[in-house]
């Protein structure tokens, strides 16, 4: 596989992988060093004759992820700063990403609804998840920024998560709900 | 395939599973609530199947994030990457099933202009994106180069699947730095390691050509 071409599958399959991360470890930080490390990997194979045959890109790298995300959590889990996952639903994690089957129009409609929705947070809740997502802070630093506490964070991001998935999956309804 | 939160035979919200994946992410769980989740998605495909949706509602907040486009408006001080400039899918987007038959043909065409377009700003992208973030040439070359300076820390770098191969059960084996060189061959600690091609031509090409009108 061309340098080229790893670079733009890597790049496109990004957001995945780190959800899957976020998924394992649970922590911002450690997902994107373990994304690096996987990226680095992924990117010696540039020009090998032996990634030439690689079938299904996504499932390949992603079991370059998920060896470095294992490693990490073996060799640094006790140092974490967030309990390590329990191992049996780190099994569950990797069986549902494996068994995703969304194709790329289901993503894109996802990504659509999910601006949409986001669009429409509260200025608050919006600037808690950009400070999150796009900020890459952690709970201390956005709480030292908007005057929370850590906890009080973390609570608000889940309720936003989940407010985000519900109108993302309304939205997503009704559109399906027009089209039997 | 459904896209909708229907997480039972019944066709209902599981308002509880959706409170456990949604505060898993953050870290919110303590192991037993942790061990409970792991046990509901063991028995049930329509569990998991919600797990997939909260992942890939992950991964468009990173999309969107990378893109600059969660923050609101007031918040931002700098232009954003236009949403279709985020390296997501490559396939079109179809707001309802009944344009589907009238954007088929074209469809077909503007994925392939998506792709070559995206791919003509890729530098763009990843200049806009800055080095911190994950993915992009600059954070992927600073580790690297990190991982060169330091040996000893080349310890997080495993050993790599079998390319094609899309399965593997074995648990995954460690790279040791004192073992057969061949098995590192991933080891861009070793000094027989050199920088990939990609890596030293996409630096040669950032340092000539300068991402910002302030770069020069």
């Amino acid at each position: 596989m061309s340098d080229a071409r790893l670079i733009r599958e890597l790049l496109r399959h990004q957001g995945d992988f780190m959800a899957y991360l976020m998924a394992m470890v649970r922590d911002l930080d450690a997902a994107e060093e373990i994304f690096q490390n996987a990226a680095v990997v992924v990117m010696q194979h540039a020009g090998d004759p032996a990634a030439e045959i690689i079938r299904d890109f996504r499932a390949w790298a992603k079991e370059i992820v998920r060896r470095q995300a294992l490693h990490h959590l073996r060799t640094r889990g006790r140092a974490a700063r967030i309990a390590p996952t329990e191992p049996a639903l780190l099994e569950q994690i990797d069986r549902a990403f494996d068994a995703d089957v969304a194709d790329s129009g289901q993503r894109q409609r996802e990504l659509d609804a999910l601006r949409d929705c986001a669009s429409r947070l509260p200025d608050a809740q919006r600037r808690l998840v950009a400070l999150r997502y796009e900020g890459r802070a952690s709970f201390d630093a956005i709480g030292t920024a908007v005057g929370r506490t850590a906890a009080a964070v973390q609570r608000a991001l889940s309720r936003t998560r989940r407010m985000l998935h519900d109108c993302m999956a309304s939205k997503l309804s009704a559109a399906e709900d027009l089209c039997p | 395939m459904s896209t909708t939160s229907r997480d039972d035979a019944a066709g209902h919200p599981d308002r509880g599973l959706h409170d456990l994946l949604a505060r898993h992410f953050d870290g919110g769980l303590t192991a037993d609530e942790q061990r409970h989740l792991a046990e509901r998605l063991a028995v049930s495909p329509a569990a998991r199947a919600t797990l997939a949706r909260f992942l890939r509602l992950e991964g468009a907040m990173f999309r969107l994030a990378a893109a600059g486009l969660i923050a609101p408006p007031a918040d931002k001080s700098g232009a954003a990457v236009p949403v279709h400039a985020v390296p997501v899918e490559s396939g079109p987007t179809l707001p309802t099933c009944r344009r589907r038959a009238a954007f088929a043909v074209a469809g077909g065409l503007l994925a392939a202009i998506a792709v070559a377009v995206a791919w003509r700003s890729l530098p763009e992208i990843v200049g806009a994106r800055g080095s911190g973030t994950p993915g992009s040439i600059d954070a992927v070359a600073d580790r690297w180069l990190e991982l060169r300076r330091a040996p000893q820390s080349a310890e997080a770098t495993v050993s790599e699947p079998t390319p094609g191969g899309a399965t593997v059960s074995e648990p995954p084996a460690v790279a040791d730095s004192t073992a057969d060189p061949e098995q590192n061959a991933d080891d861009p600690g070793s000094d027989a390691a050199p920088p990939p091609g990609w890596l030293v031509a996409a630096l040669a090409d950032e340092a000539a050509t300068p991402t910002t009108p302030d770069a020069s």
